[in-house]
């Protein structure tokens, strides 16, 4: 079969990882992201968003379909996958990769609906996450989706997902290859999700392409072919975005797996805005906040322009009426770390959003480009913050890896505090702690059905 | 809130507009089109793929869902709409748009047609649904070229569906407004579909966008909100095509809505194929295909981009040496050498027993298509091509194809005409007591009371598929 140079990467890479045994650590790190993905669900259970795709998935009911977060029902394999997606990326809070990469937990029900279909094994849902997040980090990796205008949430989240399921649905080649080329060519979304007020859609967008993604190897399954040449035919990917080099699966270092690498939220906030978080806060014990008198940041032209009004929208960043504008606002965030001293995903809620107190903050807030800062991303995030006090007196903080990125990663007890803190909006502390003993063992699992009950069963507040 | 301006406009026209505002040119348009339609996804439901989509479909039942082709149950919503979609587009036979974007505007009709059986609704809102997707497609691939910009069908396939399926649901405004948002801003699909060797994908791209479509109609319909800007926006649509207009919604007065200029096929080729077909079955006649040295085919630009393997040297390899049914409906020089061996293009002609039969290949490979500045510059409707055919004794035959095009305004297919293609295309899965039963109530599309007395009917057509419980829970065909 003649198909494009980097389906065949994708595809011998999918061959040769199908009976290869996976090592310690890509295994525990599978096990860490997708403990954290269903604790972020669990967060979100609530969420404006998660009830409305919970209605969806309601309307989709079927009996040997597949489990959804909150819906007592079993529910078609796409439109669960849709509503559990959203859940897991809803508040924000669920794992990021490289810049530009999204966020790869986003794939996670994919894999989770493939595996409720075929009725897989724990070590099957293993092996689907690491496939997934390795394949989308290898596009992530070679497409600057991002800088060229197009959302990160696209081709990437698609194929992975793809290829996540393919791996559980065990395709061979040529299905695999199929379902390559039917998930890629429907994957370009506009990065208009992202720009201006911010609406549901930033938190669905993946969960579309997750959907798209598994129903490409669902239908390649069944014999469906698609496109040979999605990346580098004619009219292919590579015409709308040219790659920085090529696909390579085949040659990458131990220590570059995917899922080793993703990297961990401790604060429910855009990536950009943690590396300041974290030393703004431990910053704000030292200082009187009704003592401010100015904040002014100057950040890399990434933030600048995503979070920090940079593209003409400073009147919508600086007043936020939705919880997808003010988790995506510098100034709302670093109002908030400096009024409340934390932020959970109670800080973007919409009775948190109308206090006066934020917007009075804000008001004191600037933010800058600095082309200094801009040349060094995205190795490095950097960004300074001027604290200037009443009296004169000014405090400098400078930005920091958060805890929680790979190079400086969370601990358990991290993950586990995380969990809790969202397990118990919608679950007893003994449940809680069998769904933890649950997930902790994903590879051992004989099958999903008791997570699967679990999830079925919970009910939003 | 605050959309912008083509999102304001085509929001607010699709939730104000009425049945009563439609006059009786559309309307009868509209229940040709749609007739039409449904006769090609009859014509359409054994191949491959219109059964791995049912395959698929089949194994999500649920009681309050929709039908599909061939399928006894009520499957949900989406999966219905994708099984429906490939079928009326399978032979690629429905009907065609010929704006820039190039578009095929009965592929929405699923997903309108799903979302009244959804609400019960009667036939009259599957007029106004189908007029609202054909129109708000419509009048953005006149504005938009996407194929000029490498894209595929997809985008307002999407928008058309989530137009039309909310019509029917009857959103307000900001609901509608955001169906939009939701089904344009992430349904932008790559033209590599349709280029080089081509897959069963080929028929199936616009059923995702479709079953997208209503999806988004649905999730706005329960209160999900979509980017405001979608157009106008940073990174939105207007940055990656510029538009080539303003946006003209609903001033569609004398014939000159969209569904009254989409056009039908009589031939289950690609549209740009139409009026060279006629010519050649007109000619044949005259031309003795043995004595053949040479055919030399002059046509627009269109023409020898889509079908005339002016892609590329690999796109022009796989058009003329056809490996799948979807290559040989696109490929020009197939197309001529069937019609002149044949006589006749029908369905059959795309079976692999035809594109495959090496015969045929001597005769293709004196075939050169080339594109000529001058006829581009025609209205494409118009079709014009200049043939010269070659044959041994130094006779030379030069024909145009103007006039032979069939089936749009200018040249339109009567009711008889549209009846006889139906029949033909219904007669392969249907009785005659049952495609006329069905005929009828198609005709009577507006009189309907609920459109589930047509739908049941869809339930009932016999695919000769195998039985649930043969395919298990897995998606694999056979382990």
């Amino acid at each position: 079969m003649n198909y494009d140079s980097t389906t065949r990467s994708i595809v011998n890479f999918m061959v040769s990882a199908a009976d290869q045994p996976l090592r310690d650590a890509a295994v525990d790190a599978v096990i860490r992201q997708h403990f954290d993905a269903i604790g972020c669900a669990l967060g979100a259970l609530d969420a404006d968003a998660s009830q409305i795709t919970r209605r969806l998935a309601r309307s989709a009911t079927t009996p040997s379909g597949c489990s959804v977060f909150g819906v007592e029902e079993r529910i078609a394999p796409e439109q669960a996958t849709f509503a559990n997606t959203t859940m897991i990326r809803q508040l924000d809070f669920n794992d990021y990769g490289r810049p530009g990469g999204g966020h790869p937990s986003d794939m996670i029900p994919a894999v989770l609906a493939a595996g409720e279909i075929v009725g897989a094994t724990g070590a099957d849902i293993v092996r689907g996450i690491y496939v997934a997040y390795e394949v989308a980090a290898a596009l992530v990796a070679s497409y600057p989706v991002e800088r060229t205008g197009w959302d990160h949430a696209g081709t990437a989240t698609a194929v992975g997902a793809a290829m996540g399921a393919g791996t559980v649905f065990r395709l061979g080649e040529d299905e695999l290859a199929n379902a390559v080329g039917i998930a890629v060519v429907p994957s370009m979304a506009l990065g208009v999700t992202r720009k201006g007020e911010l609406s549901n859609w930033k938190g669905s967008a993946s969960a579309l392409e997750t959907m798209n993604g598994l129903l490409a190897a669902r239908l390649a399954g069944f014999g469906l072919t698609g496109p040979r040449a999605p990346f580098e035919g004619v009219g292919g990917l590579n015409d709308k975005v040219q790659p920085t080099k090529p696909v390579d699966l085949a040659n990458r270092p131990d220590e570059h797996v995917a899922v080793e690498r993703a990297n961990v939220k401790l604060y429910p906030a855009v990536v950009n805005a943690l590396y300041l978080i974290g030393p703004l806060l431990a910053a704000r014990r030292q200082i009187e906040v009704a003592e401010i008198e100015t904040v002014s940041i100057e950040t890399f032209g990434f933030m600048y322009n995503n979070l920090g009004g940079g593209v003409g929208d400073k009147a919508i960043k600086w007043a936020p009426t939705t919880r997808e504008t003010a988790d995506h606002s510098l100034p709302y965030i670093v109002a908030v770390c400096l009024l409340d001293g934390d932020i959970t995903p109670a800080s973007f809620s919409p009775g948190r959003i109308i206090q006066p107190d934020v917007s009075a903050m804000m008001a004191r807030i600037t933010v800058r480009e600095s082309a200094a800062f801009t040349a060094q991303y995205p190795e490095h995030r950097l960004s300074v913050m001027r604290i200037e006090m009443r009296d004169g007196e000014t405090l400098e903080i400078s930005s920091e890896v958060p805890v929680g990125e790979h190079l400086n990663p969370a601990g358990r007890e991290h993950l586990v505090e995380k969990f809790r803190g969202m397990s118990r909006l919608v679950m007893s502390e003994t449940d809680s702690l069998e769904l933890e003993a649950l997930l902790w063992s994903l590879p051992n699992l004989r099958d999903l059905d008791e997570l699967g009950r679990i999830y079925r069963g919970l009910q939003a507040s | 809130m605050s959309f912008d301006g083509p999102t304001t406009n085509l929001a607010d026209f699709a939730s104000s507009v009425r049945f009563e505002d439609l006059s009786p040119g559309i309307r009868s348009a509209t229940v040709r089109h749609h007739l039409d339609a449904v006769g090609c996804a009859l014509g359409g439901l054994d191949s491959v793929p219109c059964r791995i989509a049912r395959d698929v479909a089949r194994l999500s039942p649920t009681t309050r869902g929709c039908s599909a082709f061939g399928i006894q149950g009520p499957v949900v919503p989406e999966q219905a709409v994708f099984a429906n979609t490939c079928a009326i587009r399978q032979l690629d036979f429905n009907d065609g748009y010929y704006s820039p974007a190039r578009q095929h505007p009965s592929d929405m009709l699923s997903a309108v047609v799903a979302a009244a059986e959804l609400v019960g609704a009667p036939g009259r809102s599957v007029v106004l649904g189908a007029v609202v997707a054909y129109e708000t497609a419509g009048v953005l691939g006149h504005i938009y070229p996407m194929r000029d910009a490498g894209w595929d069908q997809g985008a307002f396939a999407a928008l058309g569906s989530a137009l039309g399926a909310g019509a029917v649901l009857g959103l307000d405004f900001p609901r509608m407004a955001n169906a939009l948002s939701l089904a344009l801003t992430s349904n932008l699909s790559l033209r590599s579909t349709r280029a080089g060797e081509l897959s069963h994908w080929k028929g199936c791209a616009t059923a995702l966008a479709t079953m997208n479509g209503l999806f988004a109609a649905r999730l706005a319909e329960r209160g999900m909100t979509g980017p405001e800007a979608t157009f106008e926006g940073p990174s939105g649509l207007n940055e990656k095509i510029e538009p080539t207009g303003p946006l003209v919604i609903g001033e569609w007065d004398h014939g000159t809505s969209v569904i009254e200029r989409s056009s039908f096929k009589l031939y289950p080729a690609e549209g740009a194929s139409q009026a060279m077909i006629g010519a050649l079955l007109m000619m044949r006649e005259s031309v003795d295909v043995n004595r053949i040295t040479r055919i030399s085919i002059e046509t627009w630009w269109g023409a020898w981009h889509e079908i005339g393997g002016g892609q590329s040297q690999r796109d022009h390899d796989a058009k003329w040496d056809p490996q799948t049914r979807e290559t040989a409906d696109h490929s020009l020089a197939y197309i001529v050498a069937v019609s002149l061996v044949d006589g006749a293009i029908t369905p059959q002609s795309f079976e692999p027993e035809r594109y495959l039969d090496p015969s045929l290949r001597p005769l293709m490979n004196k075939i050169e298509v080339r594109a000529r500045a001058d006829l581009t510059a025609l209205d494409r409707e118009r079709q014009v091509s200049y043939v010269t055919i070659e044959q041994t004794e130094g006779d030379v035959i030069r024909f145009s194809t103007e006039g032979h095009r069939a089936g749009h305004a200018a040249n339109p297919l009567d009711d008889a005409q549209l009846s006889k293609k139906f029949q033909g295309l219904a007669s392969r899965c249907l009785k005659p007591d049952t495609s006329a039963e069905l005929e009828g109530m198609l005709w009577r599309l507006e009189d309907l009371t609920n459109i589930g007395e047509l739908t049941r009917l869809y339930r009932m057509v016999d695919t000769h598929d195998r039985a649930p419980e043969d395919l298990g829970r897995s998606p694999r065909r056979a382990e």
